[in-house]
């Protein structure tokens, strides 16, 4: 299917608690990266989540050279 | 427009409660058939993020088939095995398309993008409705639906950027889908509708409703270049296809006799569990 894209999901419960990265998802676009972590991610009653591309992040601090985010 | 408001269907005016309960059984069948075919298409999707999403839907469309039916059940005295078990096959009202089930893909997102999106806009003409019951739970139903407009819209584009056999699909697939659902939304006025929206239980006439639909999936589809049998006409998206109300009735919302495969109702009946329905 169409070329996708690794999404990393970032999201909290509160005002108080950062906002925490909790996964990933591979989607084709900003749109259905934006359901899929919805539906994926609906274990918790979120109180704000965002995705960011994976290959939007800049690694500061990656000693090991791995993949900082996992999959 | 009245601006009084109904604490329960007891205070509706005759001809108002049979509109009301006909659009809530029409809504509830189309919202049963849907969960069914999201639930269906949790496996077989081009990834796994998508089964999750269409089961995730699938758990939605029941929730709401759940408020639906209990509305029905308290407010206008139908029997829970009336709404399903006992019911003919002819009577139910679902939008056409789903009474089969999906072939392909592009069927799902056609379903998603026509027959989903299409409740969702009647949903929202049910917002802040003078009938209080369905007030209560309707905003609920929209804010979910939300994520189902975004997976449609999102799986639209995929389809019609990929490549000309994903586009051909998709065009084809969306002159299926799009026909039923013009018929369920019936034409764009009708005594019922005009019912509805005297006694504020719709926000709006029907006519505006059913051209906000068409309005947003005109305009959408062409920003895709997909043909989906719709063109703009004194800046108004109209079918190009010949849609005749002749027979059409509030009760089926059909333009010609037809009605769901038995084999999904089956399946939705649990006829195959039946020996272990818990008695009421």
């Amino acid at each position: 299917m169409a070329s996708q894209r690794i999404y990393e999901v970032f999201a909290r419960k509160s005002h108080e608690e950062p906002i925490m990265h909790v996964g990933s998802v591979n989607a084709p676009n900003d749109e259905l990266a934006k359901v899929y972590a919805w539906t994926a991610y609906d274990e918790e009653k979120w109180l704000e989540m965002c995705v960011v591309r994976r290959s939007e992040i800049i690694p500061v601090l990656n000693p090991e050279d791995k993949p900082i985010w996992g999959n | 427009m009245t601006t009084q408001s109904f604490a329960s269907a007891k205070n509706l005016p005759a001809d108002c409660r049979d509109a009301v309960h006909a659009l809530l059984l029409a809504t509830a069948d189309t919202k049963m058939f849907l969960g069914f075919h999201y639930g269906e298409w949790t496996f077989g999707t081009p990834a796994l993020e998508a089964g999750i999403a269409a089961c995730c839907m699938s758990q939605d469309e029941f929730g709401h088939l759940r408020l639906l039916q209990a509305c029905l059940t308290t407010q206008f005295g139908d029997a829970p095995s009336a709404l399903l078990e006992k019911r003919a096959l002819h009577e139910f009202a679902n939008i056409a398309c789903l009474d089969r089930p999906l072939v392909k893909w592009a069927d799902f997102v056609a379903i998603n993008l026509f027959a989903d999106g299409a409740l969702t806009v009647i949903l929202t003409g049910l917002q802040k409705s003078a009938f209080v019951p369905v007030a209560n739970f309707v905003d609920k139903m929209v804010e979910e639906e939300k994520h189902h407009v975004r997976n449609a819209q999102g799986w639209f584009r995929t389809l019609a950027t990929y490549n000309s056999q994903t586009r051909a699909v998709l065009e084809e697939a969306s002159r299926w889908a799009l026909s039923p659902t013009l018929e369920w939304l019936g034409p764009a006025n009708h005594a019922m509708a005009q019912t509805l929206e005297q006694h504020g239980v719709i926000n709006a006439s029907w006519e505006t409703l059913r051209g906000r639909f068409l309005d947003w999936v005109g305009a959408f589809a062409h920003d895709q270049k997909i043909s989906i049998g719709l063109e703009q006409q004194n800046g108004r998206w109209t079918p190009t296809f010949p849609l005749d109300f002749s027979q059409w009735t509030p009760q089926v919302r059909r333009c010609t006799p037809s009605q769901p495969d038995e084999k999904i109702l089956y399946h939705l009946r649990g006829s195959k569990n039946a020996v272990f329905k818990l008695s009421e």
